[in-house]
């Protein structure tokens, strides 16, 4: 039953790993930020801090169905830089180049995005 | 302001990027077509994520980040009749400031006819105020001569004061009260120009400034901020003294 969504997860949890490798996806997937900066780096490999952020802003935006003005953008970009990346990179999800200020992909940022794909989290009706 | 080209400095300064996040490359060529007059380029960038319905980046002419919106809320923000801009849901200055441009004085166009219909319109507004005074530069006396029953009219049943600015010499038969500045020179014979600086009512004033970049080919802009229009009048009138 390919087609099965729980079979699905349960063979993306295969492909993840441990228990506890899961559990910790999990967690990194919870934060919004960490989602949307997966697919941001799925369509470019290498992005600056300030293009993620005015893209995670904009996903933002998009999922409130407002306006995000730059100071909110700016908030946005802090977050990333301080939190959000540090722990990505620290988990080698991305490689973040603190003295360019930019992001690139790894070889585990796809099977993060492979699990996201399969946990659908960000599905709009 | 020095010359007339430095007014398309301004405008290319004012100039926005519109990004469009979005699946469907057919909702950027809707934005593309609401936007066609405004001082703004739009591009399709596609969506990073097939779960996201896409949103809108604005940058400025220097590629700094303007703010970004729903697709949803660009539309709405658009569409002012059904919700004006000031009054939308998540109203606060702020919103409203990050998508000034929407609600831009500055229009642009490369389609000659849709410059003359704006020309029109500036000489329709100025003769309804009744009052204030039109600037008015159409290159060549030969490319004048259609429109001088409209503008004599001006002179005879209207307070619109007029002035026309051509750049070779004048010999046609004009209203004593129309003042003319002929053998204008080089700049007056590249642009084209209909200002109005609005009477007694800043509200009214307007004005379009088009180039020949090449013969019988226009760019061209025209605006509602009354102190950019005042600014071109200004230059118009220090440059081109009163004769």
């Amino acid at each position: 039953m390919a087609d099965d969504p729980v079979e699905k997860l349960l063979a993306a949890f295969d492909t993840v790993g441990t228990p506890q490798e899961i559990d910790e996806h999990l967690q990194l997937l919870a934060d919004p930020y960490v989602r949307y900066s997966l697919y941001i780096l799925a369509e470019q490999s290498t992005t600056s801090l300030d293009r993620l952020a005015d893209l995670v802003a904009g996903f933002e935006a998009a999922k409130r169905d407002t306006v995000v003005t730059p100071p909110e953008r700016d908030a946005i970009r802090t977050r990333l830089y301080h939190v959000v990346l540090p722990k990505l990179d620290a988990a080698d999800y991305v490689q973040f180049d603190y003295s360019d200020r930019t992001v690139t992909s790894t070889e585990d940022t796809r099977g993060l995005t492979t699990f996201l794909d399969v946990l659908d989290v960000d599905q709009h009706p | 302001m020095n010359t007339l080209d430095d007014a398309f400095a301004v405008v290319e300064r004012e100039r926005k990027t519109l990004e469009v996040y979005a699946e469907d490359e057919g909702v950027a060529a809707e934005l593309a077509t609401q936007f066609s007059t405004r001082n703004v380029d739009v591009t399709h960038d596609g969506n990073p994520s097939r779960e996201s319905p896409g949103f809108v980046v604005v940058r400025d002419a220097n590629g700094e980040f303007r703010g970004t919106a729903s697709i949803d809320q660009v539309r709405r923000l658009l569409t002012p009749d059904v919700h004006p801009p000031w009054h939308h849901d998540t109203s606060d200055a702020e919103d409203v400031d990050a998508f000034a441009f929407l609600d831009d004085t500055i229009f642009t166009s490369y389609d000659r006819r849709q410059l003359l219909a704006t020309a029109r319109e500036i000489e329709e507004r100025a003769w309804r105020t009744d009052g204030g005074s039109a600037h008015v530069g159409f290159q060549k006396a030969e490319a004048f001569s259609d429109q001088i029953p409209v503008y004599n009219r001006f002179a005879r049943d209207s307070g619109v004061s007029v002035r026309i600015y051509i750049e070779d010499e004048w010999e046609g038969d004009l209203e004593r009260t129309i003042e003319t500045v002929s053998n204008g020179g080089d700049e007056i014979g590249r642009f084209w120009f209909v200002l109005f600086d609005g009477g007694e009512t800043v509200l009214n004033a307007c004005g379009l400034l088009a180039e020949e970049r090449e013969p019988d080919t226009y760019y061209g802009f025209w605006t509602y901020d009354s102190e950019f229009v005042d600014e071109l009048i200004s230059y118009l009138e220090s440059t081109y003294g009163r004769q």
